[in-house]
């Protein structure tokens, strides 16, 4: 078989697995989470009476985005675990998953265009309240983003979200029922965004660095090098990477890219992998 | 529509069983599977593959099917090799398989279902998926949630997914399971239909009786081992299992008339409010028409018997013949010790 046709089926599937998706109840709960999320979130910050905590200021379009990106990280990636926490388990649980697997389809062809599916499901709504997002801010403060902001602000959510779709599905096909799918797939989504900080203080006592003050240069450095291992920090670095003045922090963009290409490689690598071997 | 001939040789497999300890908590072992399994489906039939709870009927069928690999041995297609140790495992456009009782979850319809399933296949054609609807008798609820149909209207669409893309080989796990008697009897005709068009179908059940009005022949799968294989009748007969007949009439049991038949009484006559029945082994070879006679005989010593029923063996007369053990101990696995014949894997007795 061709790689053309290859692909062209894997589109297919694809298209078919969003559209089950978008079409789901949980989808349907997504968009007033998101909308209220993203667009609300973008709406209030480029307020120009508004008075954010911790002296940070949003002087341009593009700071309301990275400041709205912090509840992107709350709602649009809970919304991966929404579509995505039971996206194996399920299946195989209900037999779905043998009757798929019985089908003369490569293994990782069948694996790529369900975690494509699951991404596509999630992205969509993301994109498109984004953009939304956009059209309020320049309601509020009469500009609009520039077009490499707009570009990168996009591209860095895409990406997140889809490694937080591998990472989803790679827990769901270790899971052996609903409970151990639930356990995985909230567990995974609330390490990355509720305690990641406790992981970075636990590193720094390990390594005898300062954690009373976080405001100390070595901490902050150590900081940066931890949030590389976490899909939620190598995000938040990516899109630091455009912003002016002291707002971001000092790593070289060149490691953050790179992270940004392991991310989206490993949990890929490792769902096909076990994909592969599932029964 | 001309068949193809599934052929399996020394197939092998082993589960994996959790064994945790201490310091290796994700630690496995081998656990049971099949051993050595060896017979061919010949094109065009209906082979019931019989066997207790975990005889390893469907792990035999995922083999088959792909689902899992076997660590030895192949499964061919003609001459084409669909399965085997080293081989990844993958379903083949020329097998379709129906896994026991699919709940099909989720929001979509029925078609949705198999659109998506189409297009996971290079024949994969759309236009199909209404006739497979009409041939399972699913063509008005095609468009219904999936959440809202029985588990006979599940069934029917896990058929209809097996039967995508006019696969030469159908191997059903189960079919029957959790079907109402009208629709276990819609099910049978249905698979009689598709052998005719000569589909080769392998059909797993424990329900022999159900089984044995629609297969040619019949697979006897035991502790991950094949102990039989053939018509029922050769079966049957190869394990020594003799027929036997019950007999009911009015008055006293006439055994007298049996002895001089040459008949074995094999259960000793009951005689309610003036009912008599017993049970009599047919030797081999006895012939219907000794039958009528043996009626005749008993009509004309003044008691003629009501009803004349042959008896089929069930499964566990089948099992118990093959391993040795009476029927509780086959059904209940007492002494799992007992169970011959003994597999020797990997240097370790099973």
């Amino acid at each position: 078989m061709s790689l053309s046709s290859r692909l062209a089926r894997i589109i297919r599937l694809v298209d078919l697995y969003s559209a089950q998706h978008l079409r789901s109840s949980r989808s349907l709960m997504l968009w007033p989470i998101l909308l209220l999320f993203i667009v609300g979130s973008c709406w209030g910050l480029a307020d120009p009476d508004i008075s954010l905590p911790g002296e940070i200021q949003a002087d341009t379009p593009y700071e309301v985005l990275f400041i709205a990106s912090g509840f992107i990280l709350l709602s649009a990636t809970l919304g991966v675990v929404l579509v995505g926490f039971d996206g194996i388990s399920r299946k195989r649980l209900s037999g779905v998953l043998s009757v798929e697997l019985s089908q003369p389809i490569p293994r990782s062809d069948l694996g790529i265009s369900l975690l494509l599916g699951v991404w596509g499901a999630v992205l969509i709504p993301t994109t498109l309240l984004s953009l939304l997002g956009m059209v309020a801010i320049h309601a509020q403060m009469g500009v609009w983003p520039e077009p490499g902001d707009v570009l990168l602000f996009l591209v860095a959510t895409g990406l997140l979200l889809y490694w937080y779709a591998a990472i989803q599905l790679l827990a769901s096909s270790w899971a052996k029922d609903m409970g151990g799918a639930i356990a995985w797939g909230i567990g995974i989504w609330m390490m990355f965004t509720m305690v990641w900080v406790l992981v970075t203080v636990m590193v720094a006592g390990i390594l005898g660095v300062e954690v009373g003050n976080t405001s100390d240069s070595q901490y902050q450095q150590l900081s940066v090098w931890v949030d590389l291992f976490s899909p939620n920090g190598v995000y938040q670095m990516l899109l630091e990477s455009n912003l002016d003045g002291g707002m971001g922090r000092r790593i070289n963009p060149l490691f953050v890219w790179l992270a940004a290409l392991l991310w989206s490689i490993i949990p890929t690598w490792l769902f096909l992998h076990r994909f592969e071997r599932i029964k | 529509m001309a068949g193809r001939r599934l052929e399996l040789v020394g197939i092998g497999y082993r589960h994996r069983m959790h064994d945790p300890r201490r310091f290796k908590p994700w630690n496995t072992r081998p656990g049971a599977g099949l051993h050595d399994i060896t017979f061919s489906l010949p094109s065009g039939s209906i082979v019931g593959l019989i066997g207790a709870n975990g005889a390893g009927k469907t792990t035999l069928m995922r083999v088959i099917c792909g689902l899992y690999q076997p660590a030895s041995g192949e499964a061919r297609l003609d001459d084409e090799v669909i399965a085997a140790a080293g081989l990844k495992p993958r379903g083949h456009a020329q097998v379709g398989f129906m896994p026991e009782q699919v709940s099909w979850p989720g929001p979509g319809t029925p078609r949705q279902a198999l659109e998506c399933l189409s297009a996971m296949r290079v024949d994969g054609n759309d236009d199909d998926i209404d006739s497979l609807f009409k041939l399972v008798g699913l063509s008005s609820r095609s468009d219904s949630p999936l959440d809202s149909l029985s588990q006979g209207m599940r069934q029917r669409l896990s058929l209809a997914a097996a039967l995508l893309g006019n696969p030469d080989i159908l191997v059903l796990d189960e079919p029957l399971n959790a079907l109402d008697p009208v629709a276990q009897i819609a099910f049978q005709g249905l698979i009689r239909q598709l052998a005719q068009r000569g589909h080769t179908i392998l059909v797993s059940s424990h329900m022999l009786a159900e089984l044995d009005r629609f297969v040619d022949r019949i697979l006897v799968l035991h502790r991950g081992q094949v102990i039989g294989e053939g018509e029922m009748s050769e079966v049957e007969s190869e394990l020594g299992l003799v027929d036997s007949m019950r007999f009911c009439g009015l008055g006293q049991a006439p055994t007298e008339v049996f002895t001089a038949a040459g008949l074995a009484v094999v259960t000793s006559p009951d005689c309610i409010e003036g009912h008599w029945s017993l049970t009599v082994d047919l030797p081999s070879g006895f012939s219907q028409l000794q039958v009528t006679e043996l009626i005749s005989a008993l009509a004309e010593s003044g008691n003629s018997p009501y009803s004349a029923t042959k008896l089929k063996h069930n499964l566990a007369d089948i099992l118990a013949a093959a391993t040795g053990l009476s029927p509780t101990e086959v059904g209940l696995e007492v002494d799992e010790h007992l169970v011959i014949p003994l597999a020797k894997i990997g240097g370790e007795e099973e």
